[in-house]
């Protein structure tokens, strides 16, 4: 008798823990009359959860059944499950298209217009991927400082930091393997404007994570006093640092748009009507400040895409 | 008996004392910066400061002086005042800090707290060691703090201290996660049992299947985590291509799949080298005496086998889980979810409360789960051997 109370005791531990898993919370069947679904993915950073989250508002408002399944991955995971139809759209970057298609060394993506017809195009022809409108906000490399420093030796743009660091004073940038390396980010500034980092200067890390360093130069952790930031990035100013300007236009433009497989636009076309206004309404600064209240204000990018839609007009209440 | 000094109880109440000196909560302009750290004086004030002290003190002389169970009792019950104390100021004192502080900032716990906490547990821990006998003091001096700190973090104490601000604007978001977490160590545990028990038994039997089984359970038990699911990621992606049925099944390339498929992998060489242990240590004159009463096979496995492996079998079981609710973390990496996407979300974000909202349940469902699957081990070993062990 006492063998099998033991037994049963084991049985409802580990049947407890089974049950608890099969405690399925994502089974929401929405379940009325709705097109779909739609399945909208994005990348892992704040943006993309915030344009994600803007996209699948804006679609359920409009009576379309949304897979929520934003921050899907890298940007490799991503695209991969782009095309293999595993989610239905995302938000992209227009600069991007330069090294999906191998082809960074045109002076084509330097223009906003010219580099989101280039990229539209090939995405049609080889992929059958649609892009819709952009947003007007340039995402693309910068180099951010430290007031303090902006202020005490009066740098402004690039051209500036140059003049600076030329002339022998104390610059150490930290950024992404990425920008260090990549032809379209550092070496581009370089050669722009004329200076070039040694590698006392650079201080590397493998994840292109701006708020790394960001929050490193804005501390000064290891003397850095420079880091990589991105145009739309909310915590530059919150963490104290200004982004210098790039008068000589020396970085490729990378606007965000929905990223679109074209079998889901062929059967839903409306969705254009939809999202095209949303994104066309997101100017640098709206997405700099919306992009603060989730990096600084620590809020969630649904809510903050809640609220952004409900004061522009696109959600009602 | 002349009073003998408890040297476990003595590092507890030395590091206690330590702990003052390092800053206890860091005040940080917003989420995103390090902030400056204060100590104790700095932030709760002086009296509290005292009384900490004081506490301490205390219990460095309890540690010096008794070896009465009384003492050990007197001990535990200081840690938990000390423990009780810690947690109530640290909500209050949070409180108060807010009030002039700009208006995004964020109030972590500094090295100070967490060092309180680790030196009040191991003077439980030196107290219980002498509370054996005793069971409800030892019952008593291991819970109430605990229980004080759940009652409390449920009646939102907590809620000025930037863990509980994070948690707060991403609950239900915690909630889905935190069951896809378990959803992730509980099914490759599960998987892994079953294929696991089964090659152990195999390998226990044959000689000739026992070294490559071995041979691949420490092979690929020695890949690390990351590189697995680097590795299974591109060969299930091409398998879901090749064969679409496996993506109606849920099997992709990205998603939980590979990461449950990666855990199953490392569940393995746990329960099949316990299995295998379990069954080989089983006394050859017990089964001949099993046979000797007229059993069958069946019945010599059933009844003695069985019983007498289920112990260490379960021991198997117990470290593959914790190791999977560990390792489960890795996950969100590739869109699998679970408590690993906050400690990603928060470490793109640079913001190192929002990692702990994601670690530290990890860290307690593990001490959950080896406290479950103990005491299920327990259950589960025959009168007989757990009377022979006590």
């Amino acid at each position: 008798m006492e063998k099998w109370i033991r037994l049963l005791g084991v049985m409802v531990i580990v049947m407890s823990l089974f049950i608890v898993s099969a405690c399925d919370d994502d089974d929401d069947t929405s379940g009325q009359e709705s097109k779909g679904p739609i399945v909208v993915g994005s990348k892992i950073d704040t943006e993309g959860a915030l344009l994600a989250s803007m996209i699948i508002l804006v679609l359920e408002e409009n009576g379309f059944d949304v897979t929520d399944k934003a921050q899907t991955g890298t940007t490799a995971i991503v695209r991969a499950a782009l095309e293999s139809g595993e989610i239905d759209m995302y938000p992209e970057y227009t600069g991007n298209g330069a090294f999906f298609f191998d082809e960074a060394d045109s002076d084509v993506w330097k223009d906003a217009q010219a580099g989101y017809d280039r990229v539209a195009e090939l995405d049609m022809e080889n992929y059958n991927i649609v892009w819709l409108e952009p947003a007007p906000a340039n995402n693309t490399w910068a180099v951010a400082i430290p007031q303090e420093l902006a202020e005490a030796e009066n740098l402004a743009s690039l051209e500036d930091f140059a003049t600076y660091a030329n002339g022998g004073g104390h610059v150490k940038l930290i950024g992404s393997e990425e920008f260090v390396t990549s032809p379209a980010a550092l070496p581009s500034f370089q050669e722009a404007y004329g200076f070039t980092l040694s590698s006392d200067q650079l201080l590397t890390i493998s994840g292109g994570n701006t708020a790394l360093t960001e929050k490193a130069a804005a501390e000064g952790t290891d003397g850095v006093n420079a880091a990589m930031a991105y145009g739309t990035d909310g915590q530059v100013a919150a963490l104290g640092l200004v982004i210098l300007s790039d008068p000589k236009g020396a970085q490729p433009v990378y606007e965000p748009a929905p990223r679109v497989r074209g079998e889901i636009i062929a059967e839903y076309p409306e969705i254009a009507g939809i999202i095209n206004p949303v994104f066309e309404s997101l100017g640098l600064e709206t997405l700099q400040a919306l992009n603060a209240k989730i990096a600084v204000e620590g809020q969630i990018a649904m809510d903050v895409a809640e609220e952004y839609l409900i004061s522009a007009g696109f959600l009602a209440e | 008996m002349a009073a003998r000094r408890d040297s476990v109880a003595i590092t507890g109440s030395v590091l206690g004392l330590a702990s003052l000196l390092f800053a206890w909560l860091t005040l940080k302009p917003n989420r995103l910066l390090s902030g400056t750290g204060l100590e104790l004086w700095n932030s709760a004030g002086w009296d509290d400061t005292v009384i900490i002290l004081v506490l301490w003190s205390v219990c460095l002389g309890l540690s010096f002086a008794g070896n009465k169970r009384l003492h050990a009792f007197v001990l535990g019950v200081l840690a938990n005042v000390i423990l009780i104390y810690t947690f109530v100021l640290a909500g209050h004192t949070a409180g108060n800090l807010l009030q002039t502080a700009p208006q995004f900032a964020r109030i972590s716990l500094g090295a100070g707290f967490w060092l309180t906490i680790a030196a009040a547990y191991i003077l439980i821990h030196a107290s219980r060691r002498r509370l054996q006998d005793v069971r409800i003091w030892q019952g008593f001096i291991t819970w109430s703090a605990l229980i004080a700190f759940v009652v409390m973090l449920l009646a939102g104490c907590f809620d000025d201290l930037a863990i509980m601000q994070e948690y707060n604007a991403r609950s239900d978001r915690f909630e889905q996660e935190f069951f896809q977490h378990i959803r992730l160590f509980v099914q490759p545990v599960a998987i892994g049992t079953i294929i696991g028990v089964l090659l152990g038994i195999w390998a226990a039997r044959s000689r000739i299947a026992e070294h490559p089984i071995f041979f691949t359970t420490n092979i690929v038990q020695t890949i690390p985590g990351l590189a697995l699911l680097g590795l299974l990621l591109p060969i299930l992606s091409a398998l879901a291509d090749d064969y679409p049925i496996l993506e109606d099944w849920g099997i992709r390339g990205v998603g939980p799949a590979p990461a449950i498929i990666a855990l199953t992998i490392y569940s393995l060489l746990p329960i099949v080298r316990n299995t295998f242990v379990a069954l080989r240590q089983v006394d050859p004159a017990v089964i001949n005496a099993g046979v000797g009463m007229g059993m069958s096979r069946f019945q010599v496995f059933y009844s003695i086998e069985v019983p007498l492996s289920a112990p260490l079998v379960l021991e198997g079981i117990r470290i593959a889980a914790i190791v999977a609710v560990g390792l489960a973390i890795l996950a969100a990496l590739i869109g699998g979810g679970g408590l690993g996407f906050f400690v990603m979300e928060g470490f793109n974000q640079g913001a190192s409360d929002l990692i702990l909202v994601g670690a530290i349940p990890i860290v307690v469902l593990a001490f959950v789960v080896d406290a479950a699957m103990r005491l299920a081990g327990r259950l589960a070993t025959p009168k007989g051997i757990a009377a022979g062990e006590s």
